[in-house]
């Protein structure tokens, strides 16, 4: 399943690009994330996700595999276990910010795999928000 | 005597429209099943089941389930290991590969909701809850989505399974290479059909109670096969059946996906033998469309050779069955491709014929039985074809099934599969089917209908149904097995008669249609005759399964009253002063043959047999009850037809179903409006089967349709108006003439539909071979032709 959206910030990629890649910084900014530990290129983190009447809790690690400071391209990957519920979930996100004069544009592409509920309560739940 | 005897009687009840009696229960919700049984002390369980499709359990830890409040038992796979080793399931045949399906999985997981741990608490929401406090880590493996990675071989599905093949057979092998290269056209196709879930309204579901007073194992259980049941537990728990007692209480529709023996109950037994309480287990909606068994999904390579005036030349088939992880218990992988290739050919002459089945592992649920079993699918891919052969050569549709249908001067017709067609109404039924449709007037609707760019088709299907799964039907597709059953006739001392069967009442109105038979048998009135059903303590049977309970329900019940009968002929010809062979029973009386003068009441014989000693001759027994098998001689076949007639949207890709024409012979009928339901209630799935259900996994095996909201099943507004002929073609190998038909709309109906949608797209040189036929596959289909 992907997700891919983007969005512009009003500064520079040089100035948004060290804040976008502090994950204790930027993952308040995601309602229902938080970094639990970790430093450098693995982090231990949680999210919690509401698909329609069903809210899942998933905690798991978050590994940098790819990070071009000059391309300002990163790609993270992730894997997390559902708190009570036995789902699983795997994702790799890519992030790439362009500048755009005094702006930039920050792309997020999204792969991700799920099992459990997410996966099996209604396509039409997941579907209405991926792409 | 034989066990294949065919007892004499004359249908008086038989024929006529009885009132079901089981409907006042039904209608107004008094029937009890097996989720209304509330024992002293019950407690539930409820099951953790795999998020993945294949791998492994590195990590379990149910310490925090233990710890919830009300949890009385959590189990996981290292705790039933020990008790039983799982469901074995195995075919003496040269090449079959066996498997074990554990009752918790404890090594390899093999499919998405595959039974991982169970819990056991004082209510299901606690129990629920419980599980969600279970940790486990998994390794996953590389998944076996589909049958063409199956069998590739490289990814194993079940390491148990080498190269995922489970059996391989070519059992007709005919050298089909002169007809093909001969033919004046050739057909074919890869015809694929979904899998489905029978979809039961009740979902399944058991209590077990196990008494250590007694020993007792007591099990409440939505099953069609109770005695088959009672036995395998015997066997896999390893416990004595004389203490098992299997009772089926009102089954809320099975179609198939309760003829089987499944892991959980097993497992609920085990567990309310180690509790010493009753344990109930009730399968959600959710779980059910996961694990309760699927259907169907066979993918038939199917080619016909036809001559130039559209006469069969040769038939080859090449089907495989996308089989799921585990073979079930008792039907296997083979209960799909396997068995529709061998009749595959059938209801049609077909002079050679050539067919290799083959099933594979794939990590996905076990396939299993559902109303029309493996002949749904080869029934669609033949149909389909032959609608595509008659264009070929130009004949319509009716007129190439009328050239190839077995008459009745071939009788008795030998398939090159080994199957004997020795009754049946094949070429009246095409008649009757062409007349009820007006054929002509259609092609011209249909003409005219395409010039204001609206697609109307018509779609036919003739069958054949195997209908009363017997010895003799269960040894021609490969299973060696012998199958009958028992009834026990008692005649009461007022002359009212009570009759127990093993036969299951799942809604088909078995009650009622087995009381007409028993009221036949002994000339009474139909209200005269109880027959109690629902325990293994009385009665023996292979199970409610494969339309035969009104075949094995005639023939049981018309030899054990016929025993009764031969003891109330010896007191009325005494009494009456004729010779016992000339005693008949008519309208409630028993009389001299020829001389309805002399007579008595049948209840003053009955009475006579337990009260009046002077009346019975010398050395008479006076047990006026009976119990009698039966297993019929052969292979009892029905046959019949569709059409159906659709109007598919080309923009949208949305089939309607305008209206479905239904021919069936099954003999005499017992009851036509009950058979008449047996039909429409066929119609409907045959449409959702069709057009509208699909399980479908993912490339990770993860089911994606795991709720009604994306598995469709047929509401109201999908089945049109039905219009049903019958045909009569009595049996000569069952009492009365009976035949059974419980399957045949979802044999043949799923063909019709599936024809007419091809009918429709013809002219736009359109071809649907993936089904069900949803609009995505049909825009795509449509849109494909339109880029050419």
């Amino acid at each position: 399943m992907r997700f891919a959206y983007s969005f512009r910030l009003p500064v520079t990629v040089e100035r948004a690009w060290p804040v976008l890649l502090d994950l204790r910084r930027v993952a308040p900014c995601m309602p229902g994330a938080a970094i639990e530990s970790g430093e450098g290129p693995d982090y231990v983190g949680r999210m919690k996700v509401k698909l329609g009447p069903i809210e899942m809790t998933y905690r798991g690690d978050l590994h940098f595999v790819e990070q071009d400071d000059v391309a300002h391209r990163v790609k993270v990957e992730g894997a997390a276990k559902e708190i009570r519920g036995g789902g699983l979930a795997k994702a790799t996100v890519t992030m790439q910010a362009v500048p755009a004069g005094n702006a930039c544009e920050v792309a997020i592409d999204s792969d991700y795999t799920l099992s459990g509920k997410a996966a099996q309560f209604g396509t039409g739940l997941i579907d209405e928000i991926g792409t | 005597m034989s066990k294949s005897e065919v007892a004499y009687i004359r249908p008086k009840s038989i024929g006529v429209s009885v009132p079901r009696r089981e409907d006042p229960a039904l209608l107004t919700g008094r029937a009890r099943y097996v989720a209304d049984i509330a024992l002293p002390g019950q407690l539930h369980a409820a099951i953790l089941r795999s998020p993945i499709g294949h791998g492994k359990v590195t990590r379990i830890d149910v310490t925090a389930a233990r710890a919830l409040a009300g949890v009385e038992l959590v189990w996981t796979g290292q705790d039933t290991a020990g008790r039983c080793p799982g469901v074995a399931s195995s075919l003496e045949l040269p090449g079959f590969v066996a498997t074990v399906q554990p009752l918790l999985a404890h090594d390899e997981i093999c499919f998405i909701g595959e039974a991982i741990a169970v819990v056991v608490a004082e209510s299901r929401a606690i129990a629920e809850d419980a599980l969600e406090l279970i940790e486990v880590d998994y390794e996953e493996l590389p998944v076996v989505a589909d049958a063409d990675t199956a069998i590739a071989g490289q990814v194993l599905a079940n390491t148990r399974v080498p190269a995922n093949m489970v059996y391989r057979c070519d059992r007709v092998t005919d050298d089909v290479a002169p007809a093909f290269a001969a033919a004046a056209a050739v057909v074919g196709g890869r015809i694929e059909v979904g899998r489905v879930s029978a979809s039961p309204i009740e979902t399944r579901g058991i209590v077990a109670r196990h008494e250590w007073t007694t020993g007792a194992l007591t099990v409440w259980l939505a099953t069609q096969m109770p005695s088959f049941c009672k036995t395998m537990m015997a066997i896999f728990l390893q416990f004595p059946e004389h203490l098992i007692e299997v009772i089926t209480p009102q089954v809320g529709g099975s179609f198939g996906q309760k003829a089987h023996v499944h892991p959980e109950e097993l497992l609920v037994c085990l567990l309310a033998i180690e509790l010493g309480r009753p344990v109930a287990w009730i399968e959600d909606r959710q779980e059910n469309l996961f694990r309760g068994t699927h259907a169907k999904h066979q993918i038939n390579d199917l080619a016909i050779a036809v001559d130039g005036e559209g006469r069969f030349l040769a038939f080859r088939d090449r089907v495989i069955t996308d089989g799921g992880a585990y073979n079930t218990l008792p039907w296997t992988h083979l209960i799909e491709g396997h068995a529709g290739m061998l009749v595959i050919t059938d209801p049609y002459k077909v002079p050679a014929f050539a067919a290799e089945s083959i099933s594979v592992a794939t990590n996905k649920c076990p396939i299993g039985s559902y109303r029309g079993v493996g002949f749904t699918s080869p029934a669609l891919a033949r149909e389909v074809l032959i609608d595509r052969a008659a264009r070929a050569v130009g004949i319509s549709p009716f007129e190439i099934r009328r050239r190839n249908v077995v008459r009745s001067e071939d009788f008795p017709y030998t398939s090159r599969a080994g199957l004997k067609i020795s009754e049946g109404s094949f070429l009246a039924t095409v008649d009757k089917l062409e007349a009820m449709v007006g054929y002509d007037a259609f092609r011209a609707r249909q003409e005219s209908a395409r010039k204001r760019g609206r697609y109307l088709g018509l779609g036919v299907s003739i069958y054949t149904e195997v209908t009363g799964v017997s010895t003799r039907t269960l040894h021609y597709f490969d299973y060696a097995v012998t199958s009958h059953d028992t009834a026990t006739v008692r005649v009461e001392p007022t002359g009212k008669v009570s009759v127990t069967t093993g036969i299951v009442s799942s809604g088909q109105g078995n009650l009622t249609t087995l009381a007409q038979i028993a009221a036949d048998a002994f000339g009474v009135p139909v209200e005269d005759v109880t027959i109690h059903t629902g325990n293994t303590r009385h009665a023996v049977g292979f199970g409610t399964i494969g339309s035969r309970g009104a075949m094995i329900g005639a023939g049981t019940i018309g030899r054990a009253a016929e025993m009764v009968r031969a003891k109330m002929r010896a007191i009325a010809g005494r009494l009456l002063q004729a010779p016992a062979d000339e005693i008949e029973f008519t309208d409630g009386m028993i009389h001299v043959r020829g001389d309805p003068g002399r007579a008595m009441p049948f209840a003053a014989v009955a009475g006579a047999a337990y009260f009046a000693e002077a009346t019975h001759p010398e050395n008479f027994d006076p047990a006026m009850e009976a119990t009698a098998a039966f297993d019929p001689a052969d292979i009892i076949l029905a046959n019949g037809g569709h059409v159906a007639i659709v109007e598919v949207d080309i923009e949208t890709g949305m089939v309607r179903v305008e209206k479905v024409f239904a021919v069936e012979d099954c003999g005499r009928m017992i009851n036509p409006m009950i058979v008449e339901g047996q039909i429409r209630g066929g119609v409907a799935q045959a449409i959702g089967l069709a057009l509208l259900e699909e399980l479908i996994y993912d490339e990770n095996g993860q089911l994606v349709t795991a709720t009604l909201q994306d598995y469709l099943l047929p509401t109201a507004l999908d089945v049109p108006d039905i219009e049903i002929a019958h045909l009569q073609t009595p049996s000569a190998l069952v009492p009365g003439g009976i035949k059974g038909m419980g399957e045949s709309s979802m044999v043949s109906a799923p063909a019709a539909v599936a024809a007419a949608v091809n009918d429709a797209l013809a002219c736009l040189g359109v071809a649907i071979e993936h089904f069900p036929a949803t609009p995505q596959r049909i825009f795509d289909a449509v849109s494909g032709a339109a880029r050419q």
